[in-house]
């Protein structure tokens, strides 16, 4: 059984017992533990169910790379899925529940799935489901929907904070281990500005594990000592529980950091996003063990040789009673020896190399460990934990030497560097033969935009494996990175050299090597997909060269842990069975991010409140605080109608309109763009920019413009008034106000750059309010002030002076054919403002009125919308504006445009009105369908519509279209088709609905 | 030009830092040629200061932000913009120039606190620890349009579009609130 010993833990504190529950049971580990760590301890290894198969899954590593302890982990809003046990740090009422099986952990139905693994071969899914079709969506579907995914998806918002943080850095170290460290003790002296992350909260890395001694001190004195040097320093940032997530183009940089996942708090920030720029990265992302591959390799209690030393030394766990060891590299040996001084007894070290192990091997056979060179193991037996393994020459496998009872195993297949972070931006490897492993190509690394390398990787993560190679290898890494980063480089070179030698590890790719199908198929390449060495072979077979498609076809390495323990044997698998060389086949592609990150991180604080900006007006809130309906223009919240208590929308736009129309309206205008337009040549700027003559306009009065695209297309209209001598107010659409500036300045600076024009966006410094209706003019009246009257402001001028007690300029326009007035104030006194309106307008029965009766008013005048009318392929001339586009400018911009051949079609469809037979409201969007069918089979159209509504002034539906030469043909009836197939007959009409002589308006 | 009449409160939230809406701050928003001598006189006659060189604000008593090579922003008092703006347009006259009122356009908040520094880096892509006292930054604060300048190591000013007012004011309470410090500065 695996269980806690007597002594040791480097990580743990014995005097602070914590409680913790898996799949409700209650279970207690110590401070310093992860729950992995705990769980072994409580001799819980059975911690999961693969996949595919479901079969039992116990803990393999001590580290992020793990691929079976995956749990569902806390409650209601904290929960979360696929939390890997071997990174979770322990705390007091932790929960965590097991994933992926029914009704139990222990006995899971869906292990059916294992015993029919012969039937369920690689692309089994690819082959299975394509027939025969309907099959797929009834049938199918439904059932791999069902059996798909590990953990649940969490029922409850996720309540934490989470947030983002802009740094930058000159060098930003990766990993916290001896190369990172030296590295970073090595770059502070330059002077630079230097960030060292560390994923997780200790220093070090392996060396604690593994080297006893460093140099004349422990590895722990040595890692201290780094550490406090570091500290000295101002340049350097030092962050624990930050993983360097993924690197992108031009030495920008994530890291994740974990601030409170091993609290039981929701104090502050839960992770925090941190967006770098570095000049340079080092990756000292050290290196991950591999898995080897034999038959049964995948039962609970199989665990990588560096893990069992882990939980050993850090955590004071024994992964079994008896541990067999079983390598292809020197490493492992650690393992014997570690556990032996821990008292736990090494059945036996299986060393798949003829000639065996070094030094270390010595040292182990010293220490009256059993040593079998040349051997592999055959068989595992057990199903849910290891009981005892078969051992056969490596070379022979028809004979069983020997049964050996053991209840762990303790695996090396050699190291991977991790490359991962090296790799994401387009940094090469190459295959090092000797070691067996993929290295980053020191003369391909990433390059930056001035084509120079910015991510470098040093020691383990460079391929280096001995001690002394890795701190040389960090101190010379650091050295050139300094240089590129421009620091001062100080050469103080690393001490004497280390005594270290260690006999070449062999690449044993399968075990044993002549292995059949039946043992093939019983070795695990991904442990939590189930794809077993016979998977890859028949992918190869089947034609899946690439590696990529292989991964694709099998799911090997497409798991949540990204294959970080299986892609480098498969890969060697599907190039034996190509019968090429393993750099020829290559890797798959590394992309951040390292291992899975929050989505909430990546949303940092743009959540509730803050998901996105809303613009506001000054009167906002008393829309709000009335009842009004809001809807989104542009980034704007605008009242849509005012609906009263048990009140329909459609009823309260009726409502408001009526009022309106009968008496006295008042509109939030606010939002309408307002860009000052100044200059000696303003006047000829906006000539070029409107369609119509708006230099000639007078001082005090309005004119209505339209602005088209230089491809001729209406891309905004409004109400320009001329201010002064050189000074034109141009008002836009709401939603174009930022477009037009923007418009307007590119043409200013990239075309007409040496005109004397400037232009302010000054759409927020004004609050505006329509006061609409037979009374505004009474209205206004009673506020006092300002002459009103007819005679002193007609239709189309504008005053500026005192309405009360506000500074207004006033404007009498019209976009709803009533008498109306449009009074600007500044933005702060916008809301008393509108409060005096309210208060003084309810004698006349004054109501506030929305967007929507705005636009239905509008539409009963015949007024185009930009956006309704429009849509990117209207000109003006569509809408039959034509009055509005002058002939005596030489030029304007889309003038040319609309001659071209197209434009002057004369079969365009054209702007009519358009009404029902029998009153009713058409479909907006609907088209108006011709005889005969395209090509493809479709009715051929003849118009569409473009605003529908159901007018209340007229009591019927009214709607605008463009129709084929419409304008000619009023009084001709055309159907619109209904989505349901139905047709609606309507008649074609004036657009202008509504007071045709604008009597209404000009009174 | 009348008093403000003016119905928002006044807002403020202490975090970490303490942050504080500034309501009733002039501002005008001035447009013309930096190389003319005939501007800076007109400048110094009306506003009282001389060009604030690239990128920088200079703080005195009204202080003035260089915002693009033709563009400036005078802060003032509320009241005083017309005046302000009366005399630079009389002082300008025969230049193209731009003078505009912007002070309702605009949102004024300051921070402070010794981490005003670190709530900038939560917020806007900027390397803040190599800004300057009086360096003006045009820039983004999370989702919206934003410029910033220190006014001192523990004295931040910020401004935005008013219709944001609120977004801003949450980003900068939720940025300073209590166990969120990074202390990496």
């Amino acid at each position: 059984m695996s269980k806690r010993l007597g002594k040791g833990g480097l990580l743990i504190n014995r005097n602070k017992p914590i409680k913790f529950e898996f799949n409700g049971r209650k279970f207690s580990g110590f401070e310093g533990d992860t729950l992995a760590s705990a769980l072994l301890s409580n001799n819980q290894v059975l911690v999961g169910r693969s996949f595919k198969y479901h079969r039992p899954r116990g803990i393999v590593s001590s580290g992020s790379e793990e691929p079976n302890a995956l749990v569902n982990l806390g409650e209601n809003d904290k929960f979360e899925p696929n939390q890997r046990a071997t990174t979770t740090e322990l705390f007091d009422g932790l929960k965590a529940s097991s994933q992926n099986h029914w009704p139990s952990l222990n006995f899971d139905i869906g292990v059916i799935n294992n015993y029919l693994a012969r039937f369920l071969p690689a692309g089994f899914y690819y082959k299975m489901f394509i027939h025969p079709r309907p099959f797929w969506k009834y049938i199918y579907e439904p059932f791999i929907r069902h059996s798909a995914g590990l953990g649940r998806a969490p029922s409850q918002k996720d309540n934490s904070k989470y947030e983002h943080f802009y740094a930058f850095y000159d060098v930003v170290i990766i990993g916290g281990g001896i190369s990172g460290l030296n590295a970073a003790v090595t770059a502070a002296e330059s002077g630079l500005k230097i960030l060292i992350m560390e994923q997780t909260s200790t220093w070090g890395g392996r060396s604690i594990v593994d080297f006893p001694n460093i140099y004349d001190e422990t590895s722990l004195e040595y890692v201290s000592r780094l550490l406090s040097e570091l500290k000295k320093f101002e340049n350097v940032t030092i962050r624990s529980r930050m993983m360097g997530a993924g690197v992108y183009d031009h030495g920008y940089l994530l890291g994740y950091e974990r601030l409170n996942d091993h609290l039981n708090t929701d104090d502050g920030p839960r992770h925090r996003l941190w967006r770098i720029r570095a000049k340079q990265i080092i990756t000292a992302t050290g290196a991950i063990e591999r898995p080897l591959s034999f038959p049964g390799n995948d039962i609970p209690g199989i665990m990588l040789a560096s893990a069992v030393r882990d939980y050993a030394v850090n955590f004071g766990v024994s992964s079994g009673d008896k541990i067999a060891i079983y390598t292809n590299n020197d490493d492992a040996y650690r393992t014997a020896i570690t556990l032996s001084g821990f008292g736990i007894e090494v059945p036996v070290i299986i060393d798949a190399r003829v000639s065996g192990g070094g030094e270390l091997a010595e040292s182990a056979r010293a220490l009256g460990i059993r040593v079998e060179n040349g051997k592999a193991i055959s068989k595992v037996f057990g199903k849910k934990r290891v009981e005892a393994i078969n051992i056969c020459d490596h070379k022979n496998s028809t004979k069983d030497r020997e049964k050996i009872k053991c209840d762990s195993i303790a695996m090396s297949g050699g190291w991977s560097p991790v490359v991962h972070l090296y790799s994401h931006c387009g940094g090469k490897l190459k295959w090092d033969e000797k070691l067996a492993l993929f290295r980053p190509d020191g003369y391909a690394k990433p390059t930056s935009f001035d084509g120079q390398p910015f991510v470098t990787a040093v020691g383990s993560a460079n391929g280096l494996l001995l001690m002394h190679d890795v701190i040389q290898d960090a101190w010379e890494g650091c050295l050139k990175v300094i240089q590129a980063a421009r620091g001062k480089v100080k050469k103080k070179s690393p001490k004497e050299t280390l005594h270290e030698r260690a006999n070449a590890p062999e690449a044993i790719w399968i075990a044993p090597q002549d292995a059949d199908i039946k043992k093939r198929s019983k070795i695990w390449l991904d442990f939590q997909n189930d794809v077993k060495v016979n998977d890859i072979e028949l992918a190869a077979r089947e034609g899946f060269e690439s590696v990529e498609h292989a991964k694709r076809y099998t799911t090997l390495g497409m798991a949540t842990d990204q294959g970080k323990l299986s892609n480098i044997n498969g890969l060697a698998i599907l190039s034996s069975s190509l019968g090429k060389e393993i750099p020829k086949v290559g890797t798959t592609t590394f992309r951040p991010p390292y291992t899975p990150i929050s989505l909430a991180s990546i949303g940092g604080s743009a959540r509730d409140d803050l998901f996105q900006p809303i613009r506001k007006t000054p009167m906002h809130y008393w829309h709000e605080k009335n009842g009004a309906y809001m809807e989104p223009v542009g980034q704007w919240r605008r009242p849509f109608c005012y609906p009263k208590e048990g009140e329909t929308h459609a009823k309260a736009v009726e409502r408001e309109i009526n009022q309106t129309r009968s008496s006295l309206g008042l509109l939030d205008a606010s939002t309408l763009g307002k860009l000052l337009v100044t200059g000696p040549d303003a006047g000829k700027f906006l000539d070029m920019l409107y369609t119509n003559l708006m230099s000639t306009l007078k001082i005090g009065k309005c004119r209505y413009g339209l602005m088209c695209s230089e491809n001729g297309f209406l891309i905004d209209d409004g109400v320009v008034a001329r201010i002064d001598e050189q000074t034109w107010l141009c008002h836009t659409t709401t939603g174009g106000a930022e477009n037009i500036h923007g418009h307007m300045e590119e043409w200013l600076q990239t075309e007409w750059w040496d005109w004397k024009v400037y232009v302010s966006n000054v759409t927020e410094q004004y609050a505006q309010v329509g006061v609409v209706g037979p009374n505004a003019r009474n209205l206004l009246e009673k506020i006092g002030g300002l002459n009103v009257s007819k005679d002193e402001l007609d239709f189309m001028e504008w005053k500026d002076g005192k309405l009360g007690k506000y500074d207004a300029r006033v404007f009498r326009i019209s976009f709803s054919g009533e008498l109306s007035f449009e009074v600007a104030v500044p933005a702060s006194q916008g809301m008393a403002f509108w409060n005096d309106l309210v208060e003084a307008g309810e004698e006349f029965g004054v109501m506030p009125y929305g967007t929507e009766a705005l636009h239905v008013m509008r539409a009963e005048k015949g007024f185009i919308m930009i956006g309704d009318e429009t849509d990117g392929t209207v000109i003006p001339q569509d809408l039959n504006l034509n009055w509005a586009i002058s002939k005596k400018k030489d030029d304007f911009l889309g003038k040319r445009a609309q001659e071209r051949s197209f434009m002057v079609n004369p079969n365009r469809w054209k702007l009519v009105g358009l009404e029902t037979l029998d009153g009713s409201v058409l479909p907006d969007g609907a088209y108006a369908i011709a005889d005969g069918f395209n090509s493809n089979a479709q009715k051929l159209t003849q118009g569409r519509v473009t605003s529908s509504y159901f007018s209340p002034t007229l009591k019927r539906g009214i709607a605008m279209g463009l129709v084929i030469n419409g304008p000619s043909r009023e009084g001709e009836i055309i159907e619109f088709s209904k989505i349901d197939g139905t047709i609606i007959p309507a008649k074609i009409t004036n657009p202008v609905f509504y007071d045709p002589n604008g009597e209404k308006q000009n009174v | 030009m009348s008093d403000q009449v003016n119905e928002r409160e006044m807002r403020s939230f202490s975090g970490y830092v303490r942050v504080c809406e500034k309501m009733t701050t002039g501002m005008l928003s001035i447009r013309g040629d930096f190389s003319s001598s005939e501007f800076k006189t007109a400048l110094f006659k009306a506003v009282g200061t001389r060009l604030p060189n690239e990128k920088k604000v200079i703080l005195a008593q009204n202080n003035i932000a260089w915002m693009s090579p033709d563009e400036l922003l005078v802060f003032c008092d509320y009241a005083a913009v017309y005046k302000i703006s009366k005399n630079l347009k009389m002082e300008l006259k025969g230049q193209h120039h731009l003078v505009v009122n912007v002070s309702d356009a605009r949102a004024l908040f300051e921070v402070s606190g010794s981490a005003v520094r670190e709530i900038v880096a939560k917020l806007a892509p900027v390397n803040i620890k190599a800004l300057e006292i009086g360096e003006i930054r045009r820039t983004r604060f999370s989702q919206i349009a934003a410029a910033f300048w220190l006014t001192s190591e523990a004295n931040l000013s910020i401004i935005c579009f008013s219709s944001v007012a609120d977004y801003m004011f949450n980003l900068l309470k939720t940025s300073s609130a209590q166990n969120s410090e990074v202390g990496s500065f």
